[in-house]
């Protein structure tokens, strides 16, 4: 049975926005009266079972992972990166969040806008509106994205270890980009290229050689559908491109 | 076939690929035409969908210029699912090896729905199955190459015509304690909610600790439908009129919201009354009043 979760309007987010906008956001700062009016808070109408507890639970838990990172005092980037890949790791896996309700922004919304903004304003000092309203910039709703995409499965002895092999930028390159992100076997064919490759390229280059190939992958997905090549094809494909990458990049300089 | 890419090979016509319809509907159920919205839909209500392709195939070989023994196309169906000009995810649910033997084929998947979200993107697509030897300069080469491609996008949720939200539980064990425990049904909604979606705000709870009230429901008893729709519309009716603005109020309320449902009901139950006299009715024949919204339920579950 899908856990229905709460949702909260893109309307919503901009009341909360404005009621607390003149100090940091905390929990307490959401103005209750919109949790007790329900104003712009729902959720679906039938299909599963309204569980008000979930996302509270949710919540929870990634308060409970910020603060082995220095929350709710200030942090510097390598806690910040840390508890990026934690919180990918555990929204990954929460049983709440396996199925269609998570691909919906308004519940992501609700989880940042109501539920833990005081752990978005910590990960994002001054953080902009697009950080709480649904989308590829959620605060959360990014690493669920990366923590779902780039499970190598169960069982596997090193489950995660492509989301600590990309950087930040890497990760924006791949998940801001909708027809990648959208196909979970290319993003995770991108990972693991680059986890196989970047150790060859020196460390002032490597940003550069990962933007160009992913340029380079989004162009050859318009004319060949990279989905529809298995696995091992489709790893041969990136590899090859980022070798091109590699190629243009030192003709270039 | 989409033609904002400029494809530095040949691909397919439209007249060269036929499909049959695109076919989608609840699984067991006989499947309908895919429209742009999807009646009926939730997270458990698992889908079917299939569409039927057929390739003029040695017309494909001329257009690519590929021999058509040596033509080895693939027929790909793709669902995605989540908002956007892009889905957020999208899948390969189903794919067919095209050759001059076999030019048709009949794509279909079945969908986990607890898995999809607020619309589906169907895709039907035609790629290079194979490289092959003797092509043309300007021929596809590249397995997977694009050649054609159709889509449908049909939204499931969030704009289709809304649907009471039920839930069956357990009474006992949702709300312990609770004075209407061994009622058969409850509506949980919030007084001065009027604005908000209807669907989403207003929800009926129907006993699953009390014998035949689900089953009656789920087969869709007209009595018990009738019942448990007049008791709605009593409770937010009752309620709205006894607002001083009223009439006002209700009017301002845009489609899809709790008020506007209201309205609708009131005019059906009482055709041509002001909230004023519905008010009158309700606190001085307070028979009559029911029945009219008793009769009115019924009126409402007409097809």
């Amino acid at each position: 049975m899908v856990a229905l979760l709460s949702r909260l309007s893109p309307v919503g987010v901009q009341v909360v926005l404005s009621e607390a906008s003149e100090e940091p956001l905390s929990v307490a700062r959401i103005p209750q009266d919109l949790l007790n009016r329900g104003e712009h808070l729902s959720f679906a109408s039938s299909g599963g079972t309204v569980n008000r507890e979930s996302a509270f639970r949710i919540a929870a838990s990634l308060r409970n992972i910020a603060s082995q990172y220095g929350f709710p005092s200030e942090s510097d980037t390598q806690q910040r990166g840390a508890f990026d890949r934690d919180a990918s790791i555990a929204l990954a896996q929460m049983e709440e969040l396996l199925s269609g309700e998570a691909l919906r922004d308004d519940v992501w919304a609700c989880l940042t806008t109501v539920m833990a903004p005081d752990v978005v304003a910590w990960r994002f000092p001054s953080p902009s509106p697009e950080r709480f309203h649904g989308g590829v910039r959620n605060a959360f709703q990014r690493l669920w994205v990366r923590g779902v995409t780039l499970d190598r499965g169960e069982g596997n002895e090193r489950r995660w270890e492509l989301l600590g092999c990309l950087k930040e930028d890497a990760m924006v390159q791949i998940f801001e980009r909708p027809a990648i992100a959208a196909n979970a076997p290319l993003a995770r064919a991108i990972a693991e290229a680059w986890l196989l490759v970047k150790g060859r390229f020196s460390k002032g280059l490597r940003e550069l050689i990962f933007r160009t190939a992913i340029k380079m992958i989004r162009l050859r997905n318009e004319i060949v559908d990279l989905s529809a090549l298995e696995e091992d094809g489709l790893q041969c494909e990136v590899l090859r491109v980022f070798g091109n990458a590699e190629e243009w990049v030192e003709k270039e300089l | 076939m989409r033609r904002t890419t400029a494809f530095p090979f040949l691909v397919l016509p439209d007249s060269l690929v036929r499909t049959g319809g695109w076919m989608i509907g609840e699984r067991g159920s006989p499947l309908a035409p895919v429209a742009d919205i999807l009646e009926g839909w939730d997270y458990q209500c698992d889908l079917e969908l299939n569409v039927e392709i057929e390739v003029d195939f040695q017309g494909a070989a001329d257009a690519l210029e590929i021999p058509s023994e040596e033509l080895r196309l693939e027929a790909v169906l793709k669902v995605g699912t989540g908002s956007g000009t892009m889905p957020r995810r999208i899948e390969i649910l189903d794919r067919v090896v095209l050759n001059s033997g076999r030019a048709e084929a009949k794509l279909e998947a079945t969908l986990d729905s607890s898995n999809l979200s607020g619309r589906l993107l169907i895709e039907c697509g035609i790629v290079l199955g194979k490289p092959a030897g003797n092509a043309g300069g300007i021929s596809p080469r590249w397995q997977a190459s694009r050649l054609w491609s159709e889509r449908r996008d049909v939204l499931i949720e969030d704009g289709g015509a809304s649907r009471f939200p039920i839930e069956s539980v357990s009474f006992k064990r949702s709300f312990p304690g609770a004075p209407f425990v061994a009622a058969p049904w409850y509506i949980d909604w919030q007084p001065g909610m009027w604005r908000l979606d209807f669907g989403g705000s207003v929800r009926l709870y129907v006993n699953s600790d009390f014998p035949g009230v689900g089953e009656r429901v789920v087969e869709g008893d007209p009595l018990t439908l009738q019942a448990i729709l007049a008791d709605v519309m009593r409770q937010m009716i009752s309620l709205a009129v006894t607002s001083a603005d009223c009439d006002e109020m209700l009017e301002d309320l845009g489609e899809g919201s709790v008020g506007h449902q209201v309205r609708n009901w009131m005019d059906l139950a009482f055709p041509g009354q002001s909230a004023s006299s519905i008010a009158s009715l309700a606190e001085h024949r307070p028979g009559r009043f029911s029945a009219a919204i008793l009769s009115a339920a019924e009126v409402s579950m007409d097809p």
